[in-house]
């Protein structure tokens, strides 16, 4: 009988167990603050105007390999270039207020959208400094171990587009890893970023390896080389002609 | 960035192989025996392909195959392997339990003696040199239907009708009439055949293969043709061998337009050429799309080349049905695409990204195919390295075309079937073609 009543007892505890963790758990707000303190602070960001980032990618597995330079400007200038043997140069880019890209295979193309709207986030230079500005909804979910880690689970509810779920390291306070729905014209395809190998790129704290996994691919990118406050041509960022036909066009 | 791979010519090179090894044997090939290394890595390859296949085939239950009896079933076979050979035939044999395309081995030595050499990869010792010749097997005869410009075969002046009766000595009709008795339900037929007949013709650049035709006037003639480098551009893709890419693009009538590439390659040089012919051919009336022989290539290419055709956003050639999802083959319209009639050239040996591309565009009604069935091969695959060297590809999707059909297995039915017969192809004439071409020029509104 006491046996049945402890078991009871710790039942009951169990069951209870989520809603104190919830009430433990700290507030996704103040998780995404100290994020940016350990990237390297807000002042860090403040000093950058620009970025250029230089890599590799790879897709796992069957030998397809390419380069990539992307290049980043203030306040909201983005374009990523990819080059891989055997597929040509896929220009992703956005400037704030059109996000597009232009591929040899599919030709030029206007995203539109959640597709857009995630580019536009993407293409924020101060990124997840100014998440305030992105997303109505940021939630702690709980802790779940990744790679033997403790992280938390933050599911960031943008103004327009699918609920992204983030993983921050409990103890260093980086994201390592994301998932999200990307919504286009292929549909929706779920994807996941597993994000490490941080170092110090002047006063920041920035990932050098990212493995992507989305339909039945993985492909993982290398960083090799971050710059900051590089001065990038403007006309670097100016819309190809393709893809300003293409807005002709509309 | 999301990308897929189709590599339909990895399927044919594939089949290539097989086909010489069943059907022609070479004598005296080399069968050595395995050093323990070799046994353990064949074990490690074995694992790999079984469990590749149970994680990522799009349909889990495998069709109610008992995928865990096959692989309990064949794992002593490749304990017990005493040849590299024998162990490859466990796991094609493995693979071939699917009943699927796009699953299959490529034996490491072709695809070493291809890839990663250090030497020029076409210039011999690869098996890759021909006779710059096109053929097809219509009415159980290997017909010439195309010969390449400038290659040994036009030198020494064959003709699109001659029949192929002996390579190297050998008859090719019994050889034939096999692989039709075996494969007569197969939309695979056609294609198999032609490749029966090409395997034999190839060889190492610089190689001489005697054939013996008979001509126009069904008179014997024996020639001994030099193997020469295949036609095009060398192409490269991830783990694929290196692989040769031509495209043409003219003007078959002053307001008709003319596209033909043996692959989905090279995406910048094909993409460069449709531009040409599509800057050239702004006022035409009509465009053709030869496919005949394409065996596929890119899968992405299927969508980037109807973007030069579709003017309607949100338009797609299909869905792929993944394990773990579904990925549409969305169209995404140029700036200017072309609005004539459109016609596309398929026939037995167009497979995959060809199928993909024709059968969508038919679907949308954009387009009027002509030709014959394709070859039914149309599954979206990977090609991996296994760790005993061998090449190793696999699908990982199903495929259904924008108007719900499968066309793995079943190939696209042409709008209007027309076939290729010895009296045009010697009277120089192309059917296929001149049927487009007149219902472009009559009928197309």
């Amino acid at each position: 009988m006491k046996r049945n009543a402890i078991t009871k007892l710790a039942m009951c505890v169990a069951a209870l167990a989520p809603l104190f963790a919830a009430d433990t758990l700290p507030k996704a707000e103040a998780i995404l603050d100290k994020t940016i303190e350990a990237e390297g602070g807000r002042a860090a960001y403040e000093k950058l105007h620009s970025m250029v980032v230089t890599g590799s990618m790879e897709v796992k597995g069957i030998g397809i390999k390419g380069s990539m330079t992307s290049y980043h400007a203030a306040p909201d200038k983005m374009l990523v270039e990819v080059n891989i043997q055997g597929i040509g140069t896929i220009r992703d880019g956005s400037d704030g207020k059109i996000a597009w890209e232009l591929s040899a295979i599919q030709g030029p193309r206007l995203k539109d959208g959640d597709e857009k709207a995630l580019a536009l986030r993407e293409g924020d230079f101060k990124g997840m400094v100014n998440w305030r500005d992105h997303y109505k909804q940021v939630v702690t979910e709980g802790i779940v171990k990744i790679d033997g880690k403790d992280c938390y689970k933050l599911v960031l509810t943008p103004n327009e587009g699918s609920p992204e779920t983030q993983y921050v390291d409990k103890e260093t306070n980086l994201p390592v890893k994301t998932e999200m729905t990307l919504k286009g014209p292929m549909g929706e395809i779920p994807v996941e970023a597993t994000i490490g190998d941080y170092r110090k790129e002047g006063d920041l704290m920035m990932p050098h390896k990212t493995i992507q996994k989305a339909a039945g691919q993985e492909i993982s990118i290398l960083f090799d080389s971050v710059k900051f406050n590089v001065d990038i041509p403007k006309e670097k960022f100016d819309l190809p002609e393709e893809i300003q036909a293409l807005l002709k066009k509309q | 960035m999301l990308e897929w791979w189709d590599f339909g010519l990895v399927m044919r090179l594939r089949t290539a192989l097989l086909i010489s090894a069943l059907a022609w044997p070479c004598a005296g090939a080399g069968k050595t025996s395995l050093t323990p290394e070799q046994r353990r890595l064949n074990i490690e390859s074995f694992e790999y392909v079984w469990t590749t296949v149970r994680d990522k085939h799009w349909d889990p239950q495998l069709g109610g195959l008992n995928w865990q009896a096959v692989h309990d079933e064949l794992r002593p076979a490749v304990e017990s392997a005493a040849t590299m050979e024998e162990a490859r035939a466990v796991m094609s044999g493995m693979l071939a339990r699917l009943n699927q395309t796009h699953f299959g081995i490529v034996p490491s030595d072709v695809f070493g003696a291809m890839k990663g050499t250090g030497k020029d990869d076409l210039s011999g010792e690869n098996g890759e040199g021909g006779p710059g010749m096109d053929v097809r097997v219509i009415d159980g005869r290997a017909l010439v239907t195309g010969v390449a410009p400038e290659s040994p075969a036009a030198a020494a002046g064959v003709k699109p009708g001659w029949e192929i009766v002996k390579v190297d000595g050998k008859p090719i009709a019994e050889k034939l009439r096999l692989i039709e008795r075996k494969e007569s339900d197969s939309t695979l037929l056609g294609f198999t055949l032609m490749e029966s007949v090409a395997a034999r013709l190839a060889g190492d650049v610089g190689t001489p293969v005697k054939v013996e035709f008979r001509d126009g006037a069904n008179r014997r003639v024996e020639l001994s043709l030099d193997r020469a480098r295949p036609r095009g551009m060398e192409a490269h893709l991830g783990n694929l061998p290196p692989l040769r890419f031509w495209v043409e693009e003219r003007k078959v009538r002053p307001d008709i337009g003319y596209l033909r590439f043996n692959m989905f390659f090279e995406p910048d040089a094909l993409m460069a050429a449709v531009t040409r012919i599509m800057k050239d051919c702004a006022g035409c009336r009509g465009f053709v799309v030869d496919l005949r022989g394409n065996p596929g290539g890119i899968g992405g290419l299927a969508t980037g080349l109807a973007g030069w055709f579709i003017d309607r956003a949100g338009t797609q050639l299909g869905t792929m049905y993944l394990r773990t999802g579904q990925v549409r083959f969305a169209v995404f319209a140029r700036p200017e695409p072309f609005h004539g009639a459109l016609a596309i050239l398929v026939d037995s040996c167009s497979a995959s990204t060809s199928e993909i591309f024709a059968g969508g565009l038919q679907d949308l009604k954009r387009a009027r195919v002509f030709g014959t069935r394709t070859a039914g091969a149309a599954l979206p695959s990977m090609f991996e390295r296994l760790p005993n060297g061998d090449g190793f590809q696999y699908a990982i999707a199903n495929y259904i075309s924008q108007g719900g059909k499968k066309l793995e297995g079943s190939g696209v039915m042409p709008d209007e079937e027309v076939k290729l017969t010895r009296r045009a192809l010697l009277d120089g004439n192309d059917p296929v073609l001149e049927r487009a071409l007149a219902w472009i020029e009559t009928g197309s509104n």
